[in-house]
């Protein structure tokens, strides 16, 4: 009996180190978000679109310089975090396996409305008219998710005075 | 023959799992070079005195108060136990192993972490947990903590999740295989280089500014844990500008010390009182503390515990006396290694970034 169990448990643990997250692959240094856009919000300026989850690389050179640019290293050298700013449009990225994706765009002026042609200092009842009912609302925003993204409308006195495309890898 | 063979199976059993278990520890990361975050969770066992002060937190801790400082100028016994990007409910679990240890007079807690409602990354679980030490406090910590796609299993058997590791072993593999070198002072990660402070982007907007009910749940258990062990819990939001700290956390994080009859100091306003000068004394623009900086805020630090708490000088106890001389022979050996690359380099080349095996 002793004989079994420990063949048993041998061959359990080999087993398992022969399968177990064989399957996986995945780097323990690089994962918490999933990369590739899957959402109907998407924002769109200088005939680009920005999309959260999107491939940053690509993006970045379609905009063009940006007018101001910061990174940081994550702790622990997991990657860098970094923030492109173009005039009242901030895209801020997180690493993945050596690459950088969309992580949040927010809009900050009036300068750049929304697809469906909301802007800054619209009011709210224009945001649910163009965007129909919210997933959620409280009294400093009013909150839409598709797929990977939750796009914000924040809002001041029922004045909207941020909008905000982020991605569930926040 | 039976009997003959019974032998024989038990020797190739015995064979079998020395193999695995060699395999392990060769294969799991050593961190010991360059990204050694990886390793402080577990160099607190080889403590030999005991802390009247425990730090837990993040880099926001074990970045950016130097115990060393605390010892020299207070005589105040102190260990960060920090790690990368700590998630509250880690820090809980990391509290209750360590007063399974020892019973500090007080704990300091930093609260950035408070924004964090989910596991981030399996990454920065890794570093904070596998160093742990086995027992009810670790394994809540996993089922807490992990990340989609993780397993329990693979926390229990390190081989499972890096058996895939072959191509990516270097020298630290082989010469870490069964010993370490401590990387931190009392917990404390040592960077004496300096990059200036010059600006941050617009903070992050957000649709909701309240903390979550995870981190605000395990907080509430630190301090009910801290109060049943009668160990005072201050909470602290370090000096450091970036990531954004709101002023809507700031308020909730005020709101629950006072409910808890607790103490909370942000130390942000309190920078120029404190002296720091972040045009010198950080070494990577503003997001952390160098050894200067590190220095001047446990100088400051250490008189304002003092005078609310009765922490007790131990200088002159031979115990601590020989504990602490060796942590600052290790520390000030290490700041002149430091300091020389500085001089020989122009930065850095054995810590940090520049000594990351890639």
């Amino acid at each position: 009996m002793r004989k079994r169990a420990l063949t048993a448990l041998v061959c359990a643990v080999a087993l398992a180190c022969l399968s177990a997250g064989c399957g996986s692959g995945k780097d323990a240094a690089a994962d918490g978000g999933q990369a590739g856009p899957s959402s109907k919000y998407v924002f769109e300026f200088k005939g680009v679109e920005v999309a959260v989850n999107a491939e940053m690389a690509p993006l970045a050179e379609a905009l063009g310089e940006p007018s101001d640019y910061f990174e940081s290293e994550s702790c622990a050298f997991q990657g860098l975090d970094k923030v492109y700013t173009y005039g009242g449009v901030t895209v801020r990225t997180y690493p993945q396996d050596g690459k950088d994706y969309v992580l949040s765009v927010e809009l900050r002026d009036d300068a750049f409305p929304t697809r469906e042609g909301i802007y800054i200092g619209a009011d709210r009842d224009a945001v649910l008219e163009a965007y129909g009912q919210p997933a959620d609302e409280t009294g400093a925003a009013v909150r839409y998710v598709d797929g990977d993204c939750t796009l914000a409308f924040l809002l001041t006195d029922g004045t909207v005075t941020g909008i905000t495309y982020t991605s569930d890898a926040a | 023959m039976k009997g003959r063979r019974w032998p024989a199976a038990l020797l190739a059993a015995v064979c079998a799992l020395g193999a695995l278990y060699l395999a392990q520890r060769l294969l799991v990361p050593k961190y010991q070079t360059g990204v050694v975050e990886g390793s402080m969770v577990a160099e607190y066992y080889r403590e030999t005195v005991d802390h009247d002060l425990v730090f837990i937190g993040d880099c926001e801790v074990y970045e950016n108060f130097s115990p060393i400082t605390l010892w020299e100028t207070y005589g105040i016994s102190s260990y960060i136990r920090g790690s990368a990007q700590q998630l509250t409910w880690q820090s809980y679990y990391l509290l209750e192993d360590t007063l399974r240890h020892e019973t500090p007079r007080a704990v300091v807690y930093n609260v950035q972490a408070l924004q964090f409602s989910q596991p981030q990354s399996e990454a920065y679980n890794r570093m904070t947990i596998d160093g742990m030490r086995w027992g009810p406090a670790k394994v809540r910590c996993i089922l807490a903590s992990m990340t989609e796609g993780e397993h329990f299993i693979e926390y229990l058997f390190p081989l499972l999740r890096y058996h895939d590791r072959w191509g990516e072993l270097t020298g630290d593999d082989v010469e870490h295989l069964f010993s370490k070198d401590p990387v931190t002072h009392a917990g404390y990660y040592m960077r004496v280089d300096v990059k200036a402070q010059t600006g941050f982007p617009e903070p992050r907007m957000l649709a909701d500014y309240t903390l979550g009910e995870k981190p605000m749940d395990y907080l509430g258990r630190m301090a009910d844990l801290c109060r049943e062990k009668g160990v005072e819990l201050i909470l602290i939001k370090a000096p450091i500008e970036y990531p954004h700290w709101y002023d809507e956390w700031d308020r909730q994080a005020a709101a629950f010390a006072a409910e808890r009859g607790l103490t909370y100091l942000n130390l942000i306003p309190l920078r120029e009182e404190i002296g720091l000068d972040m045009s010198t004394d950080t070494y990577d623009a503003g997001l952390h503390l160098n050894t200067g900086g590190a220095e001047k805020l446990a100088a400051w630090f250490g008189g304002w515990l003092l005078e609310r708490t009765d922490l007790p000088d131990r200088r002159g106890e031979a115990a601590y006396d020989a504990a602490w001389r060796e942590k600052t022979d290790y520390y000030n050996a290490m700041k002149e290694r430091q300091y020389a690359e500085l001089a020989q380099y122009g930065e850095l080349v054995s810590f940090g970034a520049n000594a990351v095996e890639r």
